[in-house]
């Protein structure tokens, strides 16, 4: 048997995989092969470590974390392609409509949600590439609606950068009050624009039948829901119920509840950093931070498993230290570091 | 994992199936833990592949073995993650011939620094490097193995052995005082 031989019997003998006489032959050839001894004797060590590695834990429950996702999925059903693409995680209605439509079986409405979403992208595009002005119908609606809105000068895309910067931050909020923005907008094209397109039964179908839940004049009731979405989630609720179908409209309304909210939000509870310029505030498990020059969001942290307390600026105003005082007593501390936009664990 | 627990959640239980998740979350983190080398990102992969064990526990068949079925699960979400995340090396590019001119005359070496173990894992291919991680932190046999990865079984001995034969290079070179990644 040579040395290659030896080395198979040596790597199963690590998986405890040899019998009597395998065994044997191998002892045989090491005791006369120091190369092939000294080779056994590494693999052995290394497999000891690799059984020895730490048996990490997660830092926090993540049932617990993406609890709420999965009561949107039991309310609303989760679409095939969820996982893999975060634009289409979560549908608004699902806001709109917290805890009505209680369903009994998950799976059936995932083919509804499938449809859904390809009207979503497709009046999502449609949305991108059309120019204001192009269109006679568009220009109408687009001044009617910015007139309901009350403002004038935000560009159709507008929507599309928000719903960018939001989700560039990584919590699983703030990337959901991204994706929001465009189903929200999505749906309600779907709605108001896409009825007349042919549409392979299944795509119109659903559409409408979403469309219902969207356009239902309780709608707004939302605002009281789901801390982190309101801005988002309610402007596009109220702006169905007015039955205005711009979608540039659609977009006013948006940025500027959105606006509004984070106004509030930066008037209330917030830290207000050293220079000024920033203001920090808990919410619900994650922190969030506001520029106060325009009052935009800035950033906002993962979620956290625990009460949010202690919220320290940084004397030069470029890191925020909190803590995270979890129900078991514990309590942890993190920076957040607003140069590199990153949050670490802070040392107890 | 009780059969039990598994069957009331397939059926609907939804508290059956939060406790599942519950029961599975460490062993779901660690494999992405271990597969990705970096905290954050095995946080949001092993949500993902909790929430994608949520939505489709009602395909999971009783034949296969639940606890094989959730790490093809975190097994596949990580793999994706990886592929977009780095280019990988292949591990034809390393000599993986048995050197019988090693020197055998160096100390066998004293305990490696886990840093150094992690950093070798992380030099691995991908499908390799699932492999040791099932058979290390998830203590899975050569068969538990292959029903995660939907692999052959030969292959993943192949897998394992070249895997570790790469690994005992890497770390060997690192005791010599080689350059630790």
């Amino acid at each position: 048997m040579n040395c290659q031989e030896v080395m198979e019997l040596m790597q199963r003998q690590l998986d405890d995989d040899l019998d009597e006489s395998e065994r044997e032959v191998l002892m045989n050839h090491t005791r006369h092969c120091p190369d092939c001894a000294a080779m056994f004797e590494r693999l052995k060590l290394l497999s000891a470590e690799l059984t020895s590695l730490p048996k990490v834990v997660p830092s926090y429950s993540l049932v617990d974390a993406i609890m709420p996702q999965l009561e949107r999925i039991e309310l609303f059903g989760q679409p095939e392609a969820a996982a893999e693409t975060p634009s289409s995680t979560i549908d608004e209605s699902s806001e709109v409509t917290p805890r009505r439509v209680k369903r009994d079986r998950r799976w059936p409405s995932m083919r509804v949600m499938g449809g859904v979403i390809a009207a979503g992208i497709v009046a999502g595009l449609f949305l991108v590439t059309y120019k204001p002005g192009l269109s006679p119908d568009f220009a109408t609606s687009n001044s009617a609606a910015n007139e309901s809105a009350g403002a004038m000068d935000t560009a159709a895309d507008a929507p599309q950068e928000l719903a960018m910067k939001i989700t560039v931050e990584d919590g699983a909020a703030a990337s959901e009050v991204g994706t929001e923005a465009m189903d929200e907008k999505a749906t309600n094209d779907g709605a108001s624009q896409m009825e007349s397109r042919s549409g392979s039964s299944d795509e119109s179908e659903s559409t409408t039948s979403n469309s219902d839940k969207n356009m239902d004049p309780e709608a707004p009731a939302s605002e009281a829901s789901e801390g982190e979405a309101n801005g988002i989630a309610s402007g596009g609720g109220s702006n169905s119920s007015e039955g205005s179908t711009g979608s540039f409209g659609d977009s006013e309304v948006m940025v500027q509840k959105d606006e509004s909210d984070s106004e509030n939000k930066a008037a209330e509870q917030g830290l207000l950093s050293p220079d000024g310029k920033l203001s920090a505030h808990a919410e619900d498990y994650s922190i969030q931070i506001y520029t106060m020059a325009d009052q935009t969001l800035l950033l906002e942290s993962p979620r956290k498993n625990g009460k949010l307390a202690n919220l320290v600026w940084s004397e030069d105003s470029s890191q925020l230290t909190y803590e995270v005082h979890a129900q078991k007593g514990s309590i942890e501390t993190y920076v957040i570091d607003l140069v590199s936009r990153q949050e670490k664990k802070g040392a107890h | 994992m009780e059969p039990g627990l598994i069957r009331a959640a397939q059926s609907g239980d939804r508290d059956a199936l939060i406790t599942l998740l519950r029961e599975i979350e460490t062993h779901v983190y660690r494999t992405a833990y271990y597969i990705l080398n970096n905290e954050q990102d095995a946080l949001d992969a092993a949500q993902e592949a909790l929430i994608r064990i949520y939505t489709k526990i009602g395909s999971y068949e009783e034949k296969a073995q639940f606890k094989t079925w959730i790490q093809r699960i975190v097994t596949n979400i990580c793999i994706d993650k990886f592929r977009r995340n780095k280019p990988t090396v292949s591990i034809d590019e390393h000599d993986m011939v048995f050197h019988e001119k090693q020197n055998v005359e160096d100390e066998v070496m004293s305990a490696y620094a886990v840093q150094d173990i992690r950093t070798a894992i992380d030099k691995l291919p991908e499908h390799h490097r699932a492999v040791v991680v099932l058979r290390y932190l998830q203590d899975f046999s050569y068969n538990e193995i292959a029903d995660s990865l939907d692999l052959p079984l030969n292959t993943v001995k192949s897998y394992l052995f070249r895997a570790r034969q790469q690994l005992q290079t890497l770390l060997h070179d690192y005791q010599k005082g080689g350059v630790r990644g």
